[in-house]
């Protein structure tokens, strides 16, 4: 471990992705006097992050695997552009080890953890196998591979059903199965084997003890190139739908302190078995606070970082790129302290009432909410036309204020001050969870969403319900014998000011 | 490789092997074989003046470039002698400000020296007097006095003095 770390001399920093990640990694390049190359897709000609990067490169395509997946093209771009190294970002590339070793091979500086690493915690049954062997608890599950379904077999009778079989290879909600009946198991292995392969190239399945009603709680951690591991807390993540998020937040009203820094301390155990260096986040998944057992690693920054950043004061991708040049880590765990609390709200293009369809199109005005504690990180600008071959993410709100429920009043009036034209967006979805009790009082688990997602998109009413409430009761005064009192407000004002609060 | 700025007047491409040249929401971006290069242009962000030095590109061949009042070209050999030729031709004096014309001094024909007053433009209750910094020879008046005229809307138009 005392061996002499070679400090990297980086000046130009390739961004090997697209979109608001791509925007918030150029800024921070900037902020930090060094030079950023963008790489774009045809489709993503007229995007933000190819105008503010000081270099970009045209790689061609238009779907994310003609161009944003393709390494031998992103490697050339940065040679073509003198860049030095390359910042995968999240998604597309950012958790391949074979892309990081060949960013190495080219002689690059790859501003993340060593490929071994990324490749032994993307096993995720070698993963759950570390955990072990530093006492981090993970779900009762099976050791190996299940080739058969005897093995299948064999483990459900150890640990009971339900069980979930997972791709060993694999991730973001792919490749998995509930099993809820010993008569499920043979159909559900093939058919997860199957998936497996076809996704992630590699049929190896395992499984575990499928906990019902869960929280996702996930810690933040970094380490640099000398040792040094420290935690940022945790994230709580359980307002998801199909394993997408939706708000998150930091910290979790789960957790106590001692639990906050047990889970902190395992956390930067599993780093630093992995012989870990780089942003990283350790996934939890409990039921209990008393019970809470270790996931998966996922060894890059992650879409719902700024929280993090928001309450412990640390740029997270300026520490990336520090410890990439072979810097220590500039502060020490007892530095880190949480100060308040933060919230982030996905802006999706996408209609929660039309099952999630796409809402593409082209933001002719727009408006963003700003002021103390409100942050916006987005790829957006007015004129710029949302492509469709890519995902539905166009913004990220991020509030921080002293306590959770003023941070609930912060988001709420952000995304009231939040204008991108009238297109439907995941907006009134959030709203409308901000509202309800369970999430007020942060009693929800990864079920709330889908538990209460019609309740929820019912009480948001559409413009035809408001025209036809208000007529209605135009219709109701007018045939009443009373006389309207001129100090009553009207109808008509009294429901549009509805509509405007939704 | 060098871009200059040159504040004042007239749009000259020069004919040169070229990057593609566009400006998009205050950014340069000048593309050749597949890599751009982006800059940031402010008001803020230039030197006005004669030749200020502000940019470095290096995989273009370049054209001349003008927004607003601001001209680019870029700093290659001959590139002056080049200017020289278009710049003997006739220009048109763009007005630095939006405003109302206070008084005009000249008329088609007129030679006038470096310095000498033009016309007065009005804006936010300060006169601003349009001169030019050569000797030069009046071709056109395009505006009149009491006129409310737009930034960078034509005043005049004018040559050097044969």
């Amino acid at each position: 471990m005392s061996e002499t770390v070679k400090k990297h001399k980086i000046k130009r920093v390739l961004i090997a992705n697209r979109g608001e990640i791509a925007v918030r990694i150029i800024r921070c390049l900037s902020q930090m006097g060094l030079e950023s190359v963008a790489i774009y897709a045809d489709s993503d000609r007229e995007s933000l992050h190819a105008k503010m990067a000081d270099f970009s490169v045209a790689i061609g395509g238009m779907q994310s695997n003609e161009s944003y997946l393709l390494s031998e093209k992103i490697i050339k771009a940065a040679k073509d552009t003198g860049a030095d190294a390359v910042h995968p970002g999240y998604g597309f590339l950012s958790e391949n080890a074979d892309f990081a070793e060949a960013v190495q091979a080219a002689g690059l500086v790859f501003i993340g953890p060593n490929p071994e690493s990324i490749r032994k915690l993307g096993d995720k049954i070698a993963a759950r196998d570390l955990a072990a062997n530093v006492n981090v608890p993970t779900t009762a599950g099976s050791k190996n591979e299940l080739k058969t379904k005897k093995d299948l077999e064999d483990v459900v009778s150890k640990i009971g059903l339900p069980v979930i079989l997972k791709a060993a290879a694999g991730g973001g909600g792919r490749g998995m199965r509930i099993v809820r009946d010993m008569s499920e198991c043979e159909s559900a292995l093939e058919a997860c084997r199957r998936e497996a392969l076809s996704y992630f190239a590699n049929d190896a399945v395992f499984c575990e003890k499928f906990i019902e009603n869960p929280r996702h709680i996930e810690v933040q951690v970094i380490a640099d190139q000398h040792g040094n591991y420290v935690h940022l807390f945790e994230r709580d993540c359980s307002i998801q739908r199909r394993h997408q998020k939706l708000i998150e937040e930091a910290p979790s009203k789960f957790l106590n302190e001692e639990q906050r820094e047990n889970l902190g301390k395992r956390a930067c155990a599993i780093a630093k078995a992995a012989n870990y260096h780089g942003a990283g986040t350790v996934e939890f998944i409990c039921e209990s606070p008393e019970e809470i057992f270790f996931m998966e690693m996922n060894t890059r920054i992650q879409v719902e970082h700024p929280v993090t950043e928001e309450i412990t004061g640390v740029d997270l991708i300026r520490e990336q790129v520090s410890v990439a040049m072979g810097n220590p880590l500039s502060f020490k765990q007892d530095d880190i302290e949480i100060q308040g609390w933060s919230i982030e709200c996905r802006i999706n293009a996408e209609n929660p009432h039309q099952d999630f369809q796409p809402s593409l199109g082209t933001i002719k005005n727009m408006h963003l909410p700003s002021g103390k504690g409100v942050r916006v990180d987005t790829h957006l600008y007015e004129g710029y036309t949302i492509p469709e071959q890519f995902d539905s993410m166009i913004a990220k709100v991020i509030c921080h204020d002293r306590t959770r429920d003023a941070c609930i009043q912060k988001c709420k009036a952000a995304l009231k001050e939040l204008y991108l034209g009238n297109r439907p967006t995941s907006v009134t979805l959030i709203q409308k969870v901000m509202d309800h009790p369970d999430f007020i009082s942060g009693d929800f688990t990864t079920k709330f969403l889908e538990k209460n997602l019609e309740s929820l998109l019912e009480h948001s009413s559409t413009v035809n319900d408001v025209v036809k409430g208000s007529v209605e009761a135009a219709f109701k005064q007018a045939s009443a014998p009373s006389p309207i009192p001129r100090s009553e407000v009207s109808n008509w004002s009294k429901v549009s000011r509805q509509e405007a609060l939704q | 490789m060098n871009w200059l700025i040159k504040s004042g007047d007239q749009k000259h491409e020069a004919s040169l092997n070229g990057s593609k040249v566009r400006m998009e929401r205050g950014y340069l971006l000048i593309e050749k074989d597949n890599i751009t290069n982006s800059y940031r242009i402010n008001r803020h962000n230039l030197q006005h003046g004669k030749f200020g030095k502000v940019l470095t590109v290096e995989y273009y061949e370049g054209v001349v470039l003008k927004f607003g009042r601001f001209e680019l070209i870029p700093d290659i050999p001959g590139i002056e002698e080049r200017l020289e030729q278009a710049l003997s031709g006739p220009q048109d004096f763009l007005s630095p400000m939006t405003g109302k014309v206070l008084s005009v001094s000249v008329k088609p024909g007129d030679l006038i020296k470096a310095s000498d007053p033009i016309m007065v433009v009005e804006a936010m209750k300060m006169e601003n007097p349009i001169k030019l910094e050569e000797d030069a020879q009046i071709l056109s008046v395009h505006t009149e006095v009491a006129a409310m005229v737009d930034a960078d809307q034509i005043l005049f138009k004018w040559q050097r003095p044969s």
